[in-house]
């Protein structure tokens, strides 16, 4: 059983965030709120969010799974405004989401969660950590994106820095130790990531917010951030491109 | 993308689960381990290979059971998927570059050898008509790959002429049909693990059925005996024929053995075929069938002879002459034995005249559409453009690539037009550059008649106008 209501902006934000990676996802909902874990098609990119019951305006749910097309929902979405609320519904008979939106209704057919992976995040040895306000690192993405499609990692002690190097041109985007929230790493590290990805996700975390960053060398990154007003968390994974010839 | 199963499909149930386990096709086995082989001391030369041969010989399992074997994550492009150009870059182009994520959540470096293996099921067979850009993504992808890649095709020839370059970027591994045998030992490997008592005459009618299909043989068993326990029977008109050739080449047999005229006449009385194209098995048959050259010439000369009343048939339309053919065709061949037949054949040809019909369709396509673009404007028809000026435009589009692309600017062409009269691949690297040619003349950045930009010509005619 699963019967909630929320804000319009909250669903959205959580949309967002999924469908940077998949097109259909398995949303596991309980008494405590609703999870989500998914890895993407290319296998090179992860999904780990979590909804408090509280981001929901009213929440009642028994462990069960939801199997849901992220394109058709973020289309319906768009019919709402921020601050409307939404209804939405589990008919576990009819396998369907009724979501009411204003006067509208709709019963959205759900996808069959057998067979649909459940992935466990990985333990990693991440020893760098850092924190930068997305608003920063999008002007770094932005400055990169026509220069190559790749982009560098580099947490060293005394800053943090994105760079881009292509054929022609290269960018670099830095940042001092005193003007980051947080900086911690016992040596320098760096890791080679595919531009696209870093920047989608980016792109789903709510401006004026802080991402914190987990860093190794040629190793996955780990960036989390909050979502509905601090009673949602995301944890993104993204693989490192390989460099070596090996 | 993924859809409920009543029933758990025998075929994935019984999925080999290593290369040790994978039927048959050992050739086939040791080139793909000396290729993943490869990869063990970093990336090869070649880093995919494509796996060809009919369905059902164990192209897909074994490409799964390889990555098992490797400890590598399994990437999947299956032809339920929707994929073109884009979708290959999104997915196995991205995937290719960087280390991996499994479906379980379990980090993959290749710094500790786990790789990432991208299978791209029916390769040739990704791309809707007009998209020749899912081929040229293929290639792209191969090339600045990091990772393992299979690729899986039934016609090797249709991806490779899209893209001739998987040629040399890829391996090669040749899957054969499986034999009975080998079929209806897996059959009775199945039975037992399902602790079914199923007679072995069946498998062998599964088995014989299927030809070679091992896949199609395992589907029709579980169908046959879904909740039973035993099968000692079969309606094998429940199976319904796997392959319609069987048929045929059981026909054949029985006219080429007939001692009699009647008999040769019946034999292929049910078979649901024209005479015009029986005569097509029939002749590709005759060399396989008569061994001395005497029998082999009154064979042939009976076909030929067959052959005048088809060609009456056409054309007077009097389709009435068919029996006259027909007889020719089957009874007159049989009567060219002289000496017992000793050595039947142990399998019939298909004609090797539709083959090489269908393997130059796309070529005798382009033509047919070239020859009539150009009509109107030669003011002749097609047919007159595609025997006698096809082959002097071909041969001055070779020689001149500017002059190609002013007749193209002209007439309109598009890549295949190019690429025909160039003689290589709608994606190749000429075509391309004939088609940005093309694109500048059409624009006026280049005048037809020279290289000179459209600006210098203006005041030219400006000056004389001055006069």
């Amino acid at each position: 059983m699963f019967q909630a209501r929320a804000r319009a902006e909250i669903l959205k934000e959580v949309v967002n965030v999924v469908s940077t990676l998949v097109d259909e996802a398995k949303f596991t909902v309980n008494a405590d709120g609703l999870t989500l874990r998914a890895v993407d098609p290319a296998h090179i990119a992860m999904v780990d969010l979590s909804l408090a019951k509280d981001a929901f305006e009213e929440f009642k749910a028994d462990e069960s799974e939801i199997g849901i097309d992220i394109d058709k929902l973020g289309q319906f979405l768009k019919l709402a405004r921020g601050d409307d609320l939404v209804d939405l519904k589990h008919d576990e008979e009819k396998r369907k989401l009724k979501i009411v939106v204003g006067d509208i209704t709709r019963h959205m057919s759900l996808i069959d969660t057998t067979g649909m992976s459940d992935p466990k995040v990985p333990n990693l040895e991440l020893p760098a950590t850092v924190t930068v306000r997305s608003d920063d690192l999008l002007q770094g993405i932005r400055a990169s994106e026509t220069v190559s499609d790749h982009i560098a990692l580099v947490a060293s002690p005394d800053g943090f820095e994105m760079s881009c190097e292509g054929d022609m041109d290269q960018v670099h985007w830095k940042k001092a130790k005193k003007d980051l929230g947080v900086l911690e790493t016992p040596s320098a590290v760096r890791s080679l990531f595919p531009l696209e990805y870093f920047s989608n996700m980016l792109k789903s975390v709510s401006s004026g917010s802080a991402v914190t960053m987990h860093l190794g060398s040629d190793y996955p990154v780990r960036m989390e951030f909050k979502i509905a007003s601090d009673k949602g968390e995301v944890r993104y994974l993204l693989a490192p491109r390989i460099e070596s010839n090996d | 993308m993924l859809v409920a199963k009543m029933m758990k499909e025998w075929t994935e149930k019984y999925r080999p689960k290593s290369l040790s386990q994978v039927v048959g096709n050992e050739g086939a086995i040791r080139a793909m381990k000396r290729w993943a082989d490869l990869w063990s001391k970093g990336k090869p030369k070649k880093k995919a290979i494509t796996l060809r041969g009919v369905p059902g010989s164990g192209k897909t399992s074994s490409a799964l059971a390889l990555a098992n074997d490797y400890g590598w994550d399994v990437v999947e492009m299956n032809a339920s998927d929707h994929r073109n150009a884009a979708s290959i870059r999104r997915v196995a182009g991205a995937g290719s570059l960087g280390q991996t994520f499994t479906d379980d959540g379990e980090f993959l470096t290749t710094a500790e050898g786990r790789r990432k293996l991208i299978v791209i099921d029916e390769a040739d067979n990704l791309f809707g008509r007009e998209d020749y850009g899912g081929a040229k993504a293929i290639a792209e992808t191969i090339r600045q790959s990091n990772q393992p890649i299979i690729l899986i095709v039934n016609d090797y020839y249709a991806l490779t002429r899209k893209a001739s370059a998987v040629k040399t970027l890829a391996d090669k591994a040749d899957f054969h049909k499986l034999g009975d045998k080998t079929v209806i030992s897996v059959l009775a490997e199945i039975c037992a693990r399902e602790d079914m008592e199923v007679d072995e005459h069946v498998l062998r009618l599964i088995a014989r059925n299927a030809a070679g299909d091992l896949r199609g043989a395992i589907n029709d068993l579980q169908m046959l005996v879904e909740g039973r326990t035993s099968l000692a029977e079969v309606d094998t008109a429940a199976l319904g024929k796997r392959n319609q050739e069987t048929e045929l080449e059981a026909a054949l047999d029985m006219m080429f053995a007939a001692e009699t005229v009647k008999d040769a006449r019946n034999a292929t009385l049910d078979i649901d075929r024209t005479p015009e194209e029986l005569i097509l098995w029939v002749e590709e048959n005759i060399p396989r069938e008569f061994k001395s050259p005497e029998e082999m010439a009154a064979a042939f000369d009976a076909l030929s002879r067959s052959d005048i009343y088809l060609r009456r048939t056409r054309m007077l339309q009097h389709y009435g002459l068919w029996s006259y053919a027909k007889e020719l065709m089957t009874s007159g061949v049989s009567l060219a034995r002289t000496s017992p037949r000793r050595h039947p054949p142990s399998r019939y040809g298909f004609p090797s005249y539709l083959i090489m019909m269908s393997r130059s369709r796309s070529i005798r396509g382009s033509r047919a559409a070239l020859s009539s673009k150009l009509s109107p404007l030669l003011h002749s028809s097609a047919k007159r453009i595609g025997s006698s000026v096809l082959p002097f435009l071909s041969t001055l589009a070779r020689n001149d690539p500017q002059l190609l692309a002013r007749m193209g600017a002209e007439a309109d062409f598009d890549e295949g037009d190019i690429a025909f009269l160039l003689g290589t691949d709608p994606g190749s690297e000429e075509v391309t550059n004939v088609m940005a040619l093309m694109k500048k003349i059409k624009s006026g950045d280049i005048m037809p008649d020279g290289d000179r930009p459209a600006k210098d010509r203006a005041d030219l005619s400006r000056s004389l106008a001055d006069f």
